[in-house]
């Protein structure tokens, strides 16, 4: 009898053990960026030629201090960017008027400008966009893959960081936040 | 030792590539690794081209020698084309082939490659791994040491990003817990031996009332034999 009732205890909490791995999702592997609440790092880009007559040749973060922003790490290889960069594009245009300032960070793509610039044009974006050929920017807002999107307000602090596809949802909340 | 270089593409097999739809390539890298494994126990060649521009254990080896690798990658980034005019960014796109130290190779070793599945930045073939490498080599040309380097990344990404856990804070149990486990295993076992030598020396332990009963079975026994012996 004691016995019966140990065999079945040890099996009572594997099958609950496997029954919660079952249940419980996929693990949530994201690691908190140690960038949030902190000052965006500063860096330039050298942008595509078509954003270049209103933004300059390369965008330099510095030079926009007080301006709300999104940057957006995308590469053209990778499907999410694709999904979210229409989103991204239609976010623009309706919040522009409040001053936020989109950027597009093409990384982990070295060399691949052709596919960017293909990449730019299907999407039709309005923000600037450029190449972060040699990743220094990615790997200086320790990426961990593509597309990532960071949030920086007025102060030109990290609010929110976004690792994978943004949603509507999202990008609302998050552009509320900044441009306050 | 700055002498010995080794050569790695950083864009080169690209498992980041191979991962469209992944978004991040690592599931891509752990399909390779499965895949090189597979091949080289079924004895199959890895690949059908050029030697792989991957870092290797062996050019590691070579590099710690001395030797000089005398591969170079490919210059698939030498015909693409700049955004804009910018001569700066031409000149890295052409840069396919990244050189990098053996001192790079073992700050690299130290470090997590951001995309992959248990696999460090010096043997990853992850795009963010060779542009690591390279940043790596860079910061070493400038004058920078291996702590400061470090702390670079741990500075951007956390302590998540050092293969080995740093020795202090809550990281310690990591290092004490298995030291702590052997010195416990260790004692426990000395405690049995202990207790086994001395159960061996005093024989077993024996109850006073089963002496008894057996002591009179046996003056019973004993009796019954006297009387049978008498009688005969």
């Amino acid at each position: 009898m004691r016995r019966l009732i140990t065999v079945v205890a040890v099996v009572a909490v594997l099958g609950g053990l496997f029954l919660y791995g079952l249940f419980r999702g996929p693990p949530n592997r994201d690691v908190p960026s140690q960038l949030v609440g902190k000052p965006a790092p500063d860096f330039t880009l050298p942008l595509y030629t078509r954003f270049q007559s209103r933004f300059g040749s390369s965008f330099s973060l510095s030079a926009h201090k007080g301006t709300p922003l999104v940057i957006n790490f995308w590469a053209s290889w990778c499907n999410p960017c694709f999904e979210e960069a229409p989103l991204l594009e239609s976010a623009y245009r309706q919040y522009r008027s409040q001053g936020v300032l989109f950027v597009g960070v093409q990384t982990q793509d070295r060399g691949q400008y052709d596919a960017g610039r293909s990449f730019i044009s299907r999407f039709g974006f309005d923000f600037p966009v450029g190449m972060d050929n040699d990743s220094s920017i990615g790997v200086n807002y320790a990426l961990f893959g593509v597309p990532e999107t960071f949030f920086v307000d007025r102060q030109g602090i990290v609010v929110y960081k976004q690792v994978g596809p943004l949603t509507q949802a999202v990008l609302a909340r998050e552009i509320e936040a900044i441009v306050k | 030792m700055s002498a010995a270089r080794r050569t790695a593409r950083p864009n080169a097999p690209a498992p980041a590539r191979e991962g469209q739809g992944v978004g991040r390539p690592g599931a891509a890298v752990l399909r390779a690794a499965t895949f090189a494994v597979a091949a080289s126990l079924a004895g199959l060649p890895l690949h059908a081209g050029p030697a792989p521009a991957r870092p290797t254990l062996a050019a590691f080896a070579q590099a710690q020698t001395g030797t000089t690798s005398a591969t170079t990658g490919s210059t698939a980034g030498s015909t693409a084309t700049t955004p804009g005019s910018n001569p700066a960014a031409a000149a890295s796109s052409s840069g396919a082939a990244v050189e990098i130290s053996s001192r790079a190779y073992a700050i690299a070793a130290k470090l997590r490659c951001p995309v992959c599945t248990a696999e460090s930045v010096a043997d990853s073939g992850a795009e963010i791994s060779a542009e690591m490498r390279q940043l790596i080599q860079q910061q070493l040309d400038a004058g920078k040491s291996e702590a400061q380097i470090i702390h670079y990344f741990t500075q951007r990404y956390g302590d998540w990003i050092l293969l080995d856990p740093p020795k202090r804070g809550v990281h310690l149990l990591v290092w004490l817990l298995p030291v702590l486990a052997l010195l416990g295993g260790a004692g426990g076992l000395a405690l049995l031996v202990r207790r086994w030598r001395a159960a061996a020396e005093t024989g077993p332990p024996v109850d006073a009332a089963a002496l008894e009963r057996v002591r009179r079975e046996l003056d019973e026994r004993l009796a019954r034999a006297r009387e049978s012996e008498e009688r005969d």
